[in-house]
């Protein structure tokens, strides 16, 4: 399936929680839906969860989107638990593969800490003012905008290019100052790449809105890290993808102690999503090598 | 009879062994390591050359042992290394897989720059322990069960309290071989 596909058919699923968000919203049905749960054994909820974020985990790996971005409008879609935990799991979804991919990414040299560290700085702290306004807000206020994030978050994947190497004539003051530049080997053609930055203050005001977003909403933040890194800020496409992941570790983790300290981290919701995403991302992995026989995963 | 001999027939001189400080980079074991192991027999490299390096400290006591697992272990540890190593592999396979990156084999292409990377390490950080010693004048049986006692395929050899040697588990095989032989 080609990229434009694969992100067309995440979207439609996206579209679809978000209708039955709005619905949910509109009808201000606030914690469990009573009637219709009332009689199903308590262990029915983790089981569906385990199973339904298992295939999220799949469709994730196979899509070529985060885990935390799928999490929060499907499982507030189509499961009748209160935003609130959704928002609190899926921030420990997102924290789970980051920190799965974490140290992973510091050895191979490719998450940058001289980039991460200035934008985790800004993104960790405005995702405590994110998650705190969250929780402070009317739960319908937050699915509303959580439904407009989401079309927000598709028209992105939809029409973001990306750039392997952008082209940076000159790095800016501010970079320059906080030596955000690196060196690089590319691994497939071993080619040394001298990387640096520009566009810095645009770059850290959009992580202010990036970090917001991520504390209200609960859904990790690739998605925006990513083009931001690349496409505003000239950093390589490699170093993008790693420095982003590598900045949800800690950008996630600000936010995630707000939910904790506040409840909304129950371990009945969070085990079985947290098992079944990362059971459904290893197994992606392996579906994309018979996808695509020319990988070769260790 | 083979067995009632003693260790000091069978030892390796300490000084046609492979020595390294604690301190060196793995880089510089390997090296010692590659160029004994293949100077047994000219022009190729056999069985019997040694597949393990002393570990010396400043002063020139034993302190460790390095053999070619513990190395290829440090080299490339998301594929010798324990689970948490290949684990860390596979989240950065699903980081670069859920960015919709067409690389997602990045450990293994970076393998080249790892390796050069990884021996950087300091040999005092990896070696394994020596776990135990023998006496020259001690019988080959009693090396024998030590070394299966503590799952080891070599044994620094002490006259009193100078290391002059190693036994190789290698060596027992060969002179017990001999026995069908004689």
């Amino acid at each position: 399936m080609t990229r434009t596909g694969k992100m067309g058919v995440l979207c439609l699923a996206l579209l679809l929680s978000v209708t039955l968000l709005a619905g949910n919203g509109l009808a201000g049905e606030g914690v469990m839906a009573a009637d219709a749960t009332s009689s199903a054994p308590w262990w029915m909820w983790p089981l569906l969860l385990l199973v339904v974020t298992f295939v999220m985990g799949v469709a994730a790996v196979l899509g070529g989107v985060g885990g935390g971005v799928l999490f929060v409008p499907i499982i507030s879609g189509f499961f009748p638990f209160h935003l609130d935990f959704v928002r609190g799991a899926g921030l420990l979804v997102a924290l789970s593969g980051a920190l799965a991919a974490g140290p992973g990414l510091l050895k191979m040299n490719l998450a940058s800490l001289r980039l991460a560290m200035p934008v985790a700085l800004i993104a960790s702290s405005f995702a405590i003012l994110g998650a705190m306004v969250g929780l402070a807000l009317p739960t319908q206020v937050v699915q509303i905008a959580l439904g407009v994030t989401i079309l927000g978050i598709c028209v992105l994947m939809l029409i973001a290019k990306k750039s392997t190497v952008p082209d940076v004539p000159k790095a800016d003051t501010i970079s320059s100052v906080l030596r955000i530049y690196g060196v690089y080997q590319e691994a497939s053609t071993g080619e040394i790449i001298d990387w640096k930055i520009h566009r810095t203050w645009q770059g850290l005001l959009l992580f202010v809105a990036i970090g917001i977003m991520a504390g209200m909403f609960g859904l990790g933040a690739g998605w925006a890290n990513v083009p931001v890194l690349n496409l505003l800020m000239g950093a390589p496409l490699k170093i993008s993808v790693a420095t982003s992941k590598f900045l949800l570790s800690i950008t996630d983790t600000s936010a995630a102690w707000i939910y904790l300290n506040q409840g909304c981290v129950i371990p009945m919701i969070v085990v079985p999503s947290l098992i079944g995403i990362m059971a459904g991302s290893f197994v992606g992995v392996r579906l994309l090598k018979v996808a695509k026989p020319g990988l070769v995963l260790i | 009879m083979p067995l009632t001999r003693k260790v000091a027939d069978l030892i390796v001189p300490i000084n046609d062994y492979a020595l390294v400080s604690e301190d060196s980079p793995l880089s510089e074991a390997i090296l010692a390591l590659r160029k004994l192991y293949c100077q047994v027999e000219i022009g190729k490299c056999t069985e019997a050359g040694h597949r393990n390096i002393l570990v010396l400290d400043s002063k020139g006591r034993l302190v460790g042992i390095l053999d070619f697992r513990t190395i290829l272990r440090t080299l490339i540890p998301e594929i010798a290394g324990g689970l948490t190593a290949r684990l860390e592999a596979l989240g950065v396979s699903v980081a670069f897989a859920q960015a919709d990156s067409a690389e997602l084999d990045e450990s293994r292409l970076s393998f080249r720059a790892r390796v050069i990377k990884n021996a950087d390490t300091k040999v005092g950080h990896v070696m394994l322990q020596v776990k135990g010693v023998i006496q020259a004048e001690d019988d080959l049986l009693k090396a024998l069960k030590l070394m299966y006692a503590n799952k080891i395929t070599v044994l620094p050899v002490y006259d009193k309290e100078e290391l002059i040697g190693v036994l190789r588990e290698s060596d027992l095989f060969l002179m017990v071989a001999d026995i069908i032989t004689e």
